[in-house]
């Protein structure tokens, strides 16, 4: 169960939801209401059918520069994803030779670890010394792109929240005002140096067409250049261009059963 | 192939039962190598010495000993071995390759003859130009020749028959001594229109070092003898892969392609192909493919895999990625050269571009710095450069179209040959010239690809970094770029990143937006290993204040749009276009003779593009006009797209009267439309425009789908086959399994190359500088030599200097998983580098026990595996270990960070910067300088087992 235990309105709500949760259990709570008992036999099993029941399984893959692009079936119970597995309906690859299923890995079957993990983003957030100039900034001058350009032209503010970086210090953000204040750094950079100062970088379009088509979209509009990146990461064999003419244009996997001879 | 390729492993453990032969080279006993028959354990980074003498067996016994029907006539057919290559003198008067003999040579004069080169046909004796070239593909003269076929045309392959020139030497260079030297062997040659050529053919013999009775130059005895390149005895002591092994492998690959027709296939990938002379290893190993005729034929050729590169549906991907429908052209910049410039990695280049140079070039790289190389690229139009100018191109517009309304690219061009106006890649340490915004998003730059690290983090965010690497001294800086003597730090006002997860980005962002997981939105997949598409679902809505990065750039549009409307309104901006792969662009430098400007040399384009800045989101969120005019054109071929536009309004609803694309769905549903591989009509239309350039039938290959029509309803309930299409060069008709080139040489279209055909040689004067005019062995970069850093194997107290090489690991996917917590209770749990035992014994270091790697770019500490698995001489550090998983301060910088990157940075080839020549002509991540890192070296040695966090 993802609760925030933090102090805020929703960590407090979150606790007495719990609690309350407790007094309708068929089994002893404990007393932080983080551990269930339930003793013996088939009772016990109740455990295993309640982390592998589900109400729904739904269709994804991931999104992760892999080659696998493997379809896993999501399942979900009460609104949380539970688990993931490997499906097995893939396009036959025709008679006589071994077919795609079963596909998945380690790292696949891992992945729904990250939905409710620590490590997870869960709103927006940024550098605090950043955002109380902003504010300070913004107060003083009622514009967002003013208050922007403000900070950018005193080199003393802008060595001092750059030199934070990647030194903790994140904040939590409204959607509103981050939004805001990455808008007013584009129209600020747009106007005093050019759109060709902006830049995108985001690769691999296959992992994910959509979400790469989007961003890169809004980039190229406002006139910003995106980034290559099958170059960048030496992926790019430069004697593809040189010999073929071509980017790279490779056998899919189920053509190695084709080979009589194979080096690696 | 288990560890990166996993899903797909079985069917090379499958096909061993039905008799295929696996043959792994790995410098350690990697996870393949229990599934092959044999081991090469070639040394990091000395692949291409054991192609190279594969490809001297080959050529040998195949080619010369005894003539293989089968494969003289594929090379002959797909390659560009029967052509005819001019001899010319060097400075001391020796011959050399030259160029390409084109029918502008023999006196044709239209634009294009440059571009049609010629061989000696042996049906009618006499020089001819076969159809299927470059000069053939945009030009009138060639509509309906652009092909393959030969008709009458006997080519042959060398100059021994019926030639009546002399057998001459000819000076080939060689680099696996210090310093490069000179091979100097004979080809037959002839006269033609007033030249000395020989063939490509021909050359290779001599480059490959493979005798023929009757010529002239040193050869080796035979393949015992380790003094000449490229026998089998030669490699050995640079690979240490017996000699044997190394004729009797190469015998085996291409007997058995004879006998089987071409079904000998190589795998490849990062481990050769990250290394600075990359495309000369690949080269190498192409050979081998190509001269046995396994390119184009299923089960056969080269299988490069690297990462999930292939987007199946390519054509409407890009439309929607680069705002095709509302205005052309995007900007698109080499990544490579950005962050080389951007994060200052220029400034710590101490050597001269010439120590890369061949001994038989013309000394044209020598005293200059890759910056400088890089600033003549892109002012020659070769490779794009962001930012482009030293001043605002909105700015230079307004003053273009003010100065000159009717013609403001002829502007642009007399203000920047008059100086008027600079590049601002000729002074990137200026504050006008550096990137201001950047957002990253599906990537993590910082904890991944970001080579030179410290770099990034001292010069691009201005932030603490452990780089201890000196700057360039005076007579080492460059002589076109500005050096300004306080290097900037902190370039950008804002990193912006979208993620799911903390990451060494994000936590260098100044603004993280929450982003939703694969289970949280719809999206569309595809790879190179599998010819389908599918989709991503949602299992549940995004959690918290996540968005979908497509909801959150739609949101940022609308906030940008609400600022831009007032602040910068409607405006004109200057568009700086290079020389295009796939456009006549590739027709701009005859012969790859390169001229600068003084000389009449090329420039790039400029093109004036309207920017309605209120109006962005609007256009992010509906397909626009311009597509209905223009169509799409993807590598080459345009294609109408006036009915799926049609269709998309019906189906996705219209706002202002254009189809909607405000939801993931609706742009899904346009990238699926306006594919070939996803739409049958598209596909169907594309090949009948290529048809009527080729004269070779091609459209039957997607005609059986012409109706088919891939949504992403269908997408969702199961991953679904696509269709063939001129976006690719192989074909699934029937069913078929995908293999490359296959509609090259079943259906004799060209490749996209100056020949139509395979290239074993290249003659661009860049190319000839570096030496790798053909296939060709370099070693790995001297660090010692470059850098100062500490030779290999030299020992201190308790550490010791070793490669420093950072593959792919079977815990994660690049930096994904390797923070999951049930991935880490497979592995050790945090940072880790590979030592061999007997490195370990050297500095008396222990498995488990932490370690600290240092050189000039920085220091990682990590806990040591020690593992037989390893070769002596290298450690590994498996790729993106991350800053967020159990990081202790470094002793060498008494701070907290260090990743895998923190020992690398970025070496930029000069070569891969040449652009505006046939098929090295410029396409985004198509081609430009690479991000290369495995020629790093590192310290290790065994620190205090007392780590503080």
């Amino acid at each position: 169960m993802a609760v925030d235990e933090r102090p805020t309105a929703t960590g407090g709500a979150g606790r007495a939801l719990l609690a309350l949760g407790g007094l309708v259990r068929r089994a002893e709570v404990s007393p932080d209401g983080r551990a269930l008992y339930q003793i013996g036999g088939r009772d016990a099993d109740t455990f295993y059918r309640d982390r592998w029941s589900y109400d729904k399984v739904v269709r994804s893959t991931h999104g992760v520069n892999c080659t696998g692009s493997c379809s896993w079936k999501v399942y979900v119970k009460d609104g949380i994803i539970t688990w993931e597995a490997q499906q097995t309906d893939y396009p036959s690859v025709g008679p006589d030779r071994p077919e795609y299923e079963p596909r998945g890995c380690p790292r696949g079957a891992a992945f729904s670890w990250y939905t409710y993990s620590p490590t997870r983003v869960r709103y927006p957030y940024a550098r605090g010394v950043l955002v109380q100039m902003y504010r300070e900034a913004k107060a003083r001058l009622g514009d967002p792109v003013a208050a922007w350009a403000d900070i950018q032209g005193d080199p003393e503010r802008r060595r001092a929240y750059q030199r934070a970086r990647g030194k903790g210090g994140l904040v939590r953000v409204a959607w509103d005002e981050a939004l805001e204040m990455v808008a007013a750094a584009h129209v600020h950079a747009i106007k005093e140096y050019g759109p060709d100062r902006v830049a995108g970088f985001s690769p691999i379009p296959a992992m994910s067409m959509v979400s790469h088509a989007a961003g890169a979209r809004f980039v190229s509009l406002i006139g910003g250049a995106m980034l290559s990146f099958y170059d960048w990461y030496a992926d790019l064999p430069v004697a593809s261009p040189q010999v073929f003419g071509d980017q790279t244009d490779v056998p899919e996997s189920g053509d190695w059963w084709d080979a009589a001879y194979l080096m690696l | 192939m288990p560890v990166t390729r996993t899903p797909d492993a079985h069917w090379m453990a499958e096909a061993r039962y039905r008799g295929q032969k696996v043959v792994v080279v790995s410098p350690d006993y990697a996870d393949s190598v229990k599934f092959a028959d044999e081991w090469l354990p070639a040394a990091p980074g000395t692949d291409g010495a054991l192609a190279m003498a594969m490809g001297h067996v080959i050529l040998k016994e195949f080619f010369v000993d005894r003539v293989t029907p089968r494969f003289v006539d594929y090379v002959t057919r797909y390659t560009d071995l029967p052509y005819l290559v001019t001899l010319v003198p060097g400075a001391d008067g020796a011959l050399r390759p030259g160029k390409f003999l084109t029918a502008a040579d023999l006196g044709e004069t239209d634009r294009e003859a440059a571009f049609r080169p010629v061989v000696w046909d042996g049906a009618t004796n006499a020089a001819a130009v076969p159809n299927g070239s470059l000069g053939h593909r945009y030009a009138e003269a060639g509509v309906g020749r652009w092909n393959l076929d030969l008709g009458d045309l006997r080519p042959t392959l060398s100059c021994v028959e019926g030639a009546d020139g002399e057998a001459v030497e000819v000076e080939l260079p060689r680099f696996d001594t210090t310093p490069a030297g000179v091979l100097r062997r004979g080809v037959p040659t002839r006269r033609v229109a007033g030249h000395t050529v020989t063939t490509v053919h021909d050359l290779m013999l001599a480059q490959y070092g493979v005798a023929r009775a009757g010529l002239p130059g040193r050869w080796p005895s035979s393949y015992q003898d380790g003094d000449e390149p490229y026998t089998p005895a030669w490699q050995e002591p640079i690979t240490g892969v017996p000699a044997a092994a190394c004729a009797r492998i190469a015998r085996e690959f291409a007997d058995n392609a004879d006998r089987s027709g071409g079904r000998s296939m190589i795998i490849m990938g990062a481990g050769t192909n990250h290394w600075f002379h990359s495309d000369t290893i690949y080269r190498a190993m192409l050979a081998l493919t190509t001269l046995t005729g396994c390119q184009g034929v299923n089960g056969g050729g080269w299988a490069h895999y690297v990462g999930q590169e292939k987007c199946r549906p390519v054509t409407g991907w890009a439309q929607l990625a680069f705002g095709l429908d509302w205005s052309r052209p995007p900007r698109q910049m080499i990544g490579t050269a950005y962050w080389y410039l951007h994060t200052d990695q220029w400034r710590y280049d101490t050597y001269d571009a010439g120590v890369l140079a061949s001994p038989t070039g013309d000394g044209r790289f020598a005293g200059r710095h890759t910056a400088d190389l890089l600033a003549q690229s892109a002012r020659l139009g070769w490779m794009p450069s962001m930012p482009t100018f030293d001043r605002n191109p909105l700015d230079v517009a307004d003053e273009a179209l003010a100065e000159r309304p009717d013609d403001p690219a002829s502007y642009v061009d007399e203000a920047l040959r008059g100086g008027r106006l600079g590049f601002a890649g000729q002074d990137p340490d200026a504050p006008e010239n550096w990137p201001r915004v950047l957002t990253v998003w599906r990537a993590n730059l910082l904890g991944s690809s970001a080579k030179g690290n410290e770099y990034f983090l001292r010069h691009l965010l201005g932030t603490d970094a452990s780089l201890r690497a000196a700057e360039a001294a005076p007579e080492q800086r460059p002589s076109d770029v500005v050096w300004r003597d306080a290097a900037p730090e902190g370039k950008l006002d804002l990193l912006l990143s979208l993620d799911f997860r903390m990451t060494s980005t994000t936590l260098f962002s100044d603004v993280v937006l929450p982003a939703a997981t694969w289970y949280e939105k719809h999206d569309l997949s595809s790879t190179d290993m599998h010819p389908f598409v599918h989709a991503f679902t949602p299992a549940i809505a995004p959690p918290w204040q996540t968005r979908t990065d497509f909801a959150a750039f739609h949101a940022l549009a609308r906030a940008f749009s609400d600022l831009a409307a007032t602040h910068l309104g409607v405006r004109k901006d200057l568009v700086v276009v290079p020389l295009l792969h796939d456009t006549p662009d590739a027709l701009a430098t005859p012969g790859g003779v390169v001229r600068d400007w003084a000389d009449g040399g090329t420039m790039p384009k400029f093109v004036v593009v309207e920017r309605d800045y209120g109006a962005v989101a609007d256009k992010m969120a509906a397909l626009g006009p311009l597509l209905d005019r223009l169509g799409t054109t993807t590598k080459g071929v345009t294609v109408d797209v006036n009915p799926e536009i049609q269709t998309l309004a019906r189906t996705n609803g219209v706002v202002d009267g254009r189809p909607r694309l405000d939801t993931d769905v609706r742009a899904a549903e346009a990238i699926l439309a306006l594919s070939g591989t996803t739409n049958g009509r598209v596909a169907t239309a594309g090949f009948h425009f290529l048809e009527r350039r080729t004269g070779t039938a091609l459209a039957d290959l997607a005609a059986e789908h012409e109706g088919k029509r891939i949504t992403f309803a269908d997408t969702q309930s199961r991953p679904v086959p696509v269709i063939t299409s001129p976006e690719w060069s192989g074909s699934e008709t029937g069913g078929r399994r995908y293999s490359p080139f296959t509609i090259n040489t079943e259906r004799l279209k060209p490749w996209h190359t100056l020949t139509g055909r395979q290239h074993f040689f290249l003659d661009h004067d860049w190319i000839h500088e570096a030496g790798e005019a053909l296939p060709v062995f370099r070693p790995p970069l001297d660090m010692h030599a470059l850098f100062g850093e500490p030779r290999l194997g030299a020992t201190g107290e308790l550490e010791i200097t070793l490669r420093y090489l950072t593959p792919h690991s079977k815990w994660s996917i690049h930096s994904e998983y390797q923070d999951n917590l049930i991935m880490l209770t497979l592995s050790r749990g945090g940072p880790t580098i590979w030592i061999s035992e007997a490195d370990a014994a050297r500095i008396r270091v222990r498995d488990n026990e932490w370690v600290e790697a240092v050189n000039r770019n920085g220091v990682v500490v990590a806990r040591a595996v020690v593992s037989h698995k390893m070769p002596e001489g290298t450690v590994y550090m498996y790729h993106a270990q991350e800053r967020v998983v159990d990081v202790p301060k470094a002793e060498a910088s008494g701070r907290r960070g260090g990743i895998h990157n923190s020992l690398t940075r970025l070496l930029v080839k000069p070569t891969h910067l040449v652009g505006g020549y046939a098929q090295l002509s410029f396409a985004f991540n198509y081609l430009g300088p690479t991000g290369n890192q495995r020629d790093e070296v590192t310290v290790i040695r065994r620190r205090s087992q007392e780590v503080e966090y």
